[in-house]
């Protein structure tokens, strides 16, 4: 049978169409294959990167708090700072005894020649007593005037914390007077 | 065995489903595991660096500190006795009394005891009631508060009572004798009856033992 249309150019480029087709479908997939492999592969590389910059900081950190040099410099520290903690402790401590003993009050011969000079005419301090600040002071007196005279020379020197008189007892014609007086505390 | 297209299309994409399966369980998950860790590590570590460096940097002055603490403790301590025996005392204390040709009664030392300084409390702030708190306060006057220092630090307490005849002149040189030596030692008590002569003194040494 004879063929009345002969048309090869046709069918050539349907076939060509079909094996272009068929061709550019796997390039494509390869195409994208290829680039996800590449962007897995960018992305591992990054982390592997960052993992290794990572590793290395950690080495170095590591290195610099393992130090032996370091750990004792630290160690160094804390034994001063503890040190000086405790020298405060002991400053503030005897600071406060030192302040302590700087009020105690002192019998001397200050005291004495300051009670010596209020003694009024006719009277002497037969007995001293002295229990740490207060001073118990007898006098004998031939005038029954003289105990609170001398309380009142006592106190008007302002030499003392605080003056007290206790009155007098006659005996054998003598008046016996009892007066305290308190040391200030402090200088 | 012949496959066909689509067979091979989809054996094509399964490939393509392992390969990145496989990446991402064998090299991103991994790695991402080893970076979280990393990081962790890599916070603790500079934390630690930085206490470090903090610690070094309070250090800086610190001698200096130190040694300027230790010379005001030292100072401070100098002004304390050291702890000294009871022969020892009675030995500082006899020149005093030879010279003066004191004729002792007895000398009796106590053992020490650990104390605070017994310091006198006794101030003259007045008289406190509640009419005359009223009347202060209309003039506005308040209570003043105590100038006593107060410590409760201890140290060694050593008491020496010591009787005697002597001259009042000689008992107030004894006396001027114990406050010359400016140090912590005070008369605690002391009595004198003038008829007589016959005096007591009663001593607290305080001493500390320093370094």
């Amino acid at each position: 049978m004879k063929k009345d249309n002969i048309n090869l150019l046709e069918n050539y480029l349907l076939t060509e169409k079909r094996r272009k087709n068929t061709s550019t479908k796997g390039l494509n997939f390869i195409a994208i294959f290829l680039i996800t492999i590449i962007l897995i592969s960018a992305y591992g590389l990054k982390l592997f990167l960052e993992d290794q910059g990572l590793k290395d900081s950690n080495q170095q950190l590591n290195a610099y708090v393992t130090d032996p040099n370091i750990i004792k410099q630290v160690s160094d520290v804390a034994v001063k700072q503890r040190q000086l903690a405790d020298l405060k402790e002991i400053l503030n401590t005897i600071k406060s005894l030192n302040a302590a003993f700087d009020a105690m009050p002192e019998l001397d011969s200050i005291v004495l020649d300051k009670i010596n000079s209020c003694i009024p005419a006719d009277t002497k301090i037969t007995s001293i007593d002295y229990d740490g600040q207060w001073l118990t002071l007898k006098t004998v007196s031939t005038n029954y005037l003289r105990p609170s005279e001398f309380a009142r020379s006592l106190r008007n020197t302002n030499f003392f914390e605080d003056t007290i008189y206790y009155g007098y007892e006659e005996s054998s014609g003598k008046y016996v007077g009892t007066v305290l007086v308190a040391l200030k505390v402090g200088k | 065995m012949k496959i066909s297209k689509r067979e091979q299309s989809l054996l094509s994409f399964l490939l393509f489903l392992a390969v990145i399966s496989f990446a991402y369980v064998f090299v991103i998950m991994p790695l991402q595991a080893s970076i979280d860790a990393r990081k962790s590590l890599n916070v603790t570590l500079n934390d630690q660096k930085s206490l470090i460096e903090a610690e070094l940097m309070n250090g800086i002055g610190l001698d200096q500190k130190i040694t300027e603490a230790l010379d005001k403790v030292n100072l401070e301590f100098s002004l304390i006795e050291s702890p000294i025996s009871s022969e020892e005392f009675e030995q500082k204390l006899l020149p005093v009394l030879v010279i003066n040709d004191i004729r002792i009664k007895s000398w009796i030392v106590n053992d020490p005891i650990i104390s605070a300084p017994n310091l006198p409390t006794f101030e003259k702030l007045g008289y406190v009631y509640k009419l005359k708190e009223l009347v202060d306060s209309y003039h506005g006057i308040y209570t003043s508060q105590s100038s006593i220092p107060v410590t409760d630090a201890e140290l060694v307490l050593t008491n020496v009572n010591f009787s005697f005849t002597s001259s009042y002149n000689d008992y107030v040189e004894v006396l001027d004798a114990i406050v010359s030596w400016n140090s912590t030692v005070f008369v605690s008590t002391s009595s004198r009856d003038n008829l007589t002569g016959e005096a007591i003194i009663s001593i607290d040494f305080y001493s500390i033992e320093k370094p």
